[in-house]
């Protein structure tokens, strides 16, 4: 979170304007032409509609980041969600990570993370009691994923203190699974990601951590004001990547598998075949310092090669506060991009993947950072919102600080952010045209964005530090067609995570890879959705699983989610 | 301008200064007597902002009764609302330093300063045709000036015009205004026009200015990767790699502190400097001076005000006051000959031939070459074996 001094700042020198005739006739000139609408922006107009249906969705989730005016960093940074359908009713369902009590601190009831099942037509119930999710530790990041094969997704969370891991048992309820390597020691988490290192059916856990919390190291002092300090005040620790050996039993595997290397400030992960040599990789978004792209080599050893690849600073070789960050082939190129959220006055990142050899920084290129520069961006997820085939982008936005607003042009409370894509060749940020889901103004963080009401477009909500969430309808105006898939591994992990799926109609095709543990330390997707405008038939849907076999099924229906099964050639559509 | 009201100065001074000293020489008079004086660099302001332990607050508020004082006094000055618009840009507030330049724009609509500071606002804010179409009109009104092309550039390169953005900063380096950063973005922008050899070749040229550019040397890295050249992409990321890494360590502690004081002293001091020229454009020398030296109290290195504040005291003929100045300037650039040719000239009006002597002697002895030390040389050897 490092501070950037302003751009082109002035010398009082030149200061001294020359005047003449020339200079004033085109002042007025200008004048005129600034005051007048010609200047004026006129954003293309869009289909994307989000509708703000947080009444309605009654969720009762009240986020807590434990402050209490000491300021302690850990506060800013909590703040994420999970989307995930953990009952198989068919319907997405919401779990909110909450902070806790810190020095200082109480609350009547501690805060707790709470599970939300989605009951259908937007609204939700509050299950965390009885689901046994209503964690009372200071959570920081989750990830989904079925790591005992059960068909039944659980859940890994990551603390300040203890990481846990919650075994689904399938009737609604789960289990905290105790085993001291799945606590990865007393750190403050980050994001975290299920993925399967080594292809051996057992999904593994790679988790970042953000920092040594030291109660001790005191906050910072901003024109007479505490503030929150930045991460570098405090020791780095190391990531951990724990190995699931298929009996449930998890071991930690950094050392030997590489990733002791390195230690930086981690915060959101994201795990992909960035090279498509068939295997996962791995990217850390790391605050104020180099991120990380562990490449896996197949075996689930993994090589740090971020700078080389051009993904561990930005376009000039800055280090960013990153965030957050999402992965989708944005150009339909057949190459998973990169896009991450970063610090103010930097701008969101989008690193183009050119053929897995290496990456580039296309954000001024695309114009998907148009905006970024004063907010602190924290969430974000890359989807179809208007089903026409290309990648969406969405941000969170909001400062850490809560008391510099009379002195800061990045808020504390600011608009979060709708960019779409225009096929891949610019993207324009659509924010105010596309309906009052954007209008609550909060200090957002995490996001995640699913279909929750089957309808084939993807809702969106998002965390707002020490409030309710806000929770986004999409109701974009336009009849495109879509197709939802979600794969069941049989040979390879049983959620699917690591194959990638290719979806041709006549348009194109576009590709996605599914995902666990993604956006600002959480966890969305989970269910792969392809917009493909107004084709009516899918020509062709390629998975290929993790490992490298594929398979392909044709002539699936649009405006249908299929689950597909690994070597089975019958897809399975569900209403 | 300034700099070419500097060089007038140092000039004219040179030239009296020779003829002072042939003057000086044969003239056979005592000497005036040295007044017992302090350099006016050496004053002391009782205000808090000026204390050791002034904090961020002390000096932002200062700065802020300045700018109100001037406003008070001047209310239709533009120069002014700039000198604020500037202040609350730097302290991080665009929305009122947006208003300062638009209510500065209400009393001169030619205001480049004005004009330039809400482009770089639209910059930020991601308004890049804004950015552009203003940063446009103001090279029409003001084709020189520096900081123009390099905003505009930059817009352009986020507005997907590399081409363009390529071409204004061959401009702007045409009219020898050359910078590092004009370099870098060069660099930068040729790696998006896939002209990888003519960004090596301009990054490695803002390398030679300045060897601790990070930037020129990840963009090297960049262009190498692109034409596949791993072997020079490596060993330019790891130098880039290690150079970060030697910066980062340097100021880490103090960026992730927010320590803001030494940001306050900046702002403070550049307010002060902003109202200097303001005041000297209002035809207030006295407050000119008194602003400029309190800048200067600050920030006692920057050069550009240390040039200003000569320039002020030439135009009042307060010689001695130009002699602590240059004095300065001497300290701060011990290589340049101007300053010590400066000093002789100035004592030389003052009638103090051994001090005459003395710095036209440090001149020969530094620069023994410049054919104005040649002809103090002259002059003196001839003196002494006359």
């Amino acid at each position: 979170m490092t501070k950037s001094p302003f751009l082109y700042s002035s010398a009082a020198i030149h200061l001294v304007v020359r005047r003449n005739s020339r200079a004033l006739l085109a002042g007025v000139f200008l004048l005129g032409m600034w005051l007048s609408p010609v200047l004026q922006v006129h954003a293309q107009e869009t289909e994307i509609r989000f509708e703000d249906v947080t009444e309605q969705a009654n969720i009762d989730f009240i986020h807590r980041d434990g402050s209490s005016g000491k300021y302690y960093l850990v506060e800013a940074i909590s703040g994420s969600l999970a989307s995930f359908d953990y009952d198989r009713d068919g319907r997405v369902d919401l779990y909110f990570l909450n902070g806790a009590a810190l020095k200082g601190t109480s609350y009547p009831q501690a805060p707790l993370n709470q599970l939300h099942r989605n009951i259908g037509n937007f609204q939700f119930e509050n299950v965390a009691e009885f689901s046994g999710l209503d964690d009372d530790a200071f959570s920081l990041g989750v990830s989904i994923g079925d790591y005992d094969n059960d068909g039944f997704q659980d859940v890994y969370v990551t603390n300040m203190g203890p990481n846990v891991l919650f075994r689904n048992n399938g009737d609604g309820t789960f289990l905290h699974i105790e085993q001291k390597p799945l606590a990865c020691g007393e750190k403050t988490g980050a994001g975290a990601s299920m993925l399967d290192i080594d292809n051996d059916g057992n999904l593994d856990i790679y988790a970042a951590s953000y920092m040594k919390f030291d109660y001790a190291i005191p906050a910072s002092e901003f024109r007479g004001r505490l503030v929150y300090g930045g991460p570098l005040l405090y020791p780095k620790v190391q990531d951990d990547l724990l190995r699931n050996d298929g009996s449930g039993n998890f071991a930690n595997i950094s050392e030997a598998a590489g990733i002791t290397m390195e230690k930086e400030w981690g915060m959101g992960t994201v795990c992909a075949d960035f090279d498509g040599d068939g295997d996962t990789d791995i990217f850390v978004a790391n605050d104020s310092t180099k991120n990380f792209l562990w490449i896996n080599d197949g075996t689930g050893k993994f090589t740090e090669t971020a700078l080389f690849a051009g993904v561990a600073f930005d376009f000039q070789g800055d280090p960013q506060g990153s965030m957050g960050v999402d992965v989708a082939d944005l150009n339909a190129d057949g190459w998973l991009d990169l896009f991450q959220t970063a610090y103010t006055t930097q701008l969101a990142t989008l690193y183009r993947n050119d053929e897995g050899f290496l990456f580039e920084d296309a954000t001024r290129e695309l114009g998907v950072g148009k905006g970024t520069f004063h907010p602190v961006n924290w969430g974000t997820g890359l989807g179809d919102f208007d089903n026409d085939g290309d990648k969406d982008v969405f941000i969170s936005n909001g400062h850490i600080h809560d008391n510099m607003d009379d002195v800061n042009t990045a808020k504390y409370k600011c608009k979060n952010f709708i960019f779409e894509n225009l096929a891949g060749k610019r993207f324009i940020d659509i924010t105010d045209k596309a309906g009052n889901g954007t209008e609550p103004i909060e200090s957002s963080r995490g996001s995640v964005q699913d279909d929750l009401d089957n309808d084939g477009k993807l809702d969106i909500v998002v965390v707002n530090s020490r409030l309710q969430s806000t929770v986004m309808r999409n109701a974009s105006l336009n009849s495109n067609n879509w197709i939802k898939l979600e794969l069941i591994g049989t040979k390879t992990n049983r959620s699917g995570i690591g194959s990638q799926v290719t979806v041709v109609s006549k348009q194109g095709s576009q590709l996605l890879e599914v995902q666990s543990g993604k956006g600002y330390q959480s966890h969305f997707g989970s269910i792969l959705q392809f917009g493909i405008g107004s084709d009516t038939q899918v020509e062709a849907v390629e998975v290929r699983w993790l490992g490298g076999e594929k398979q392909v099924f044709e002539n699936l229906k649009p405006n249908t989610c299929y689950i597909l099964r690994e070597g089975d050639q019958t897809p399975f559509s569900v209403k | 301008m300034l700099a070419r009201s500097a060089l007038l100065a140092f000039s004219l001074l040179i030239l009296v200064g020779l003829l002072g000293l042939w003057w000086t020489l044969t003239k056979d008079q005592g000497s005036p007597a040295l007044p017992d004086r302090e350099s006016v660099l050496a004053a002391n302001y009782s205000e808090e902002a000026f204390r050791n332990e002034a904090t961020s607050d002390d000096l932002l508020e200062f700065a802020r009764s300045e700018l109100f004082t001037i406003r008070e006094a001047h209310p239709s000055s533009a120069m002014a609302w700039n000198a604020l618009g500037d202040f609350h840009l730097r302290t991080s507030n665009s929305a009122e330093a947006e208003k300062a330049w638009k209510q500065s724009l209400e009393f001169d609509r030619s205001n480049v300063e004005a004009l330039f500071g809400l482009a770089n606002i639209a910059f930020e804010a991601g308004d890049y045709d804004k950015s552009a179409a203003l940063c446009e009109s103001i090279q029409a009104m003001d084709s020189h000036n520096p900081r123009v092309p390099l905003l505009l550039a930059d817009t352009y390169l986020n507005q997907n015009k590399p081409q363009l953005a390529a071409l204004t900063l061959e401009q702007h380096i045409a009219s020898e205004q050359t910078s590092v950063k004009a370099l870098e973005m060069l660099g930068s922008a040729h790696v998006r026009l896939q002209n990888y050899d003519e960004a090596i070749d301009v990054l490695q040229a803002a390398l030679g200015f300045d060897p601790n550019s990070t930037k020129a040397l990840y963009e090297i890295a960049q262009a190498y990767r692109r034409k596949k050249d791993s072997e020079n992409a490596t060993k330019y990321l790891e130098q880039f790699q290690e150079l970060s890494k030697e910066q980062a360590e340097s100021t880490s502690n103090e960026a992730q502190q927010f320590v803001d004081r030494d940001h306050a002293v900046s702002v403070t001091s550049q307010v002060l400097a902003d109202l200097a020229v303001a005041y000297r454009v209002l035809g207030d020398n006295t407050a000119c001076e008194d602003k400029l030296l309190r800048a200067l109290k600050l920030q006692p290195d920057r050069l550009a005000w240390l040039q200003l504040l000569l320039t002020v005291y030439q135009d009042q003929k307060k010689s001695w006051e130009s002699i602590d100045v240059l004095k300065r300037l001497a300290e701060l650039e011990p290589q340049n000959v101007d300053h010590l040719l400066a000093i002789g000239g100035l004592y030389s009006e003052l009638e103090q031939p051994e001090l005459v002597v003395e710095y036209f002697r440090k001149a020969i002895n530094l620069s023994p070459d410049d054919p104005r030390c040649v002809q103090a040389k002259k002059i003196i050897d001839q003196q002494l074996n006359d």
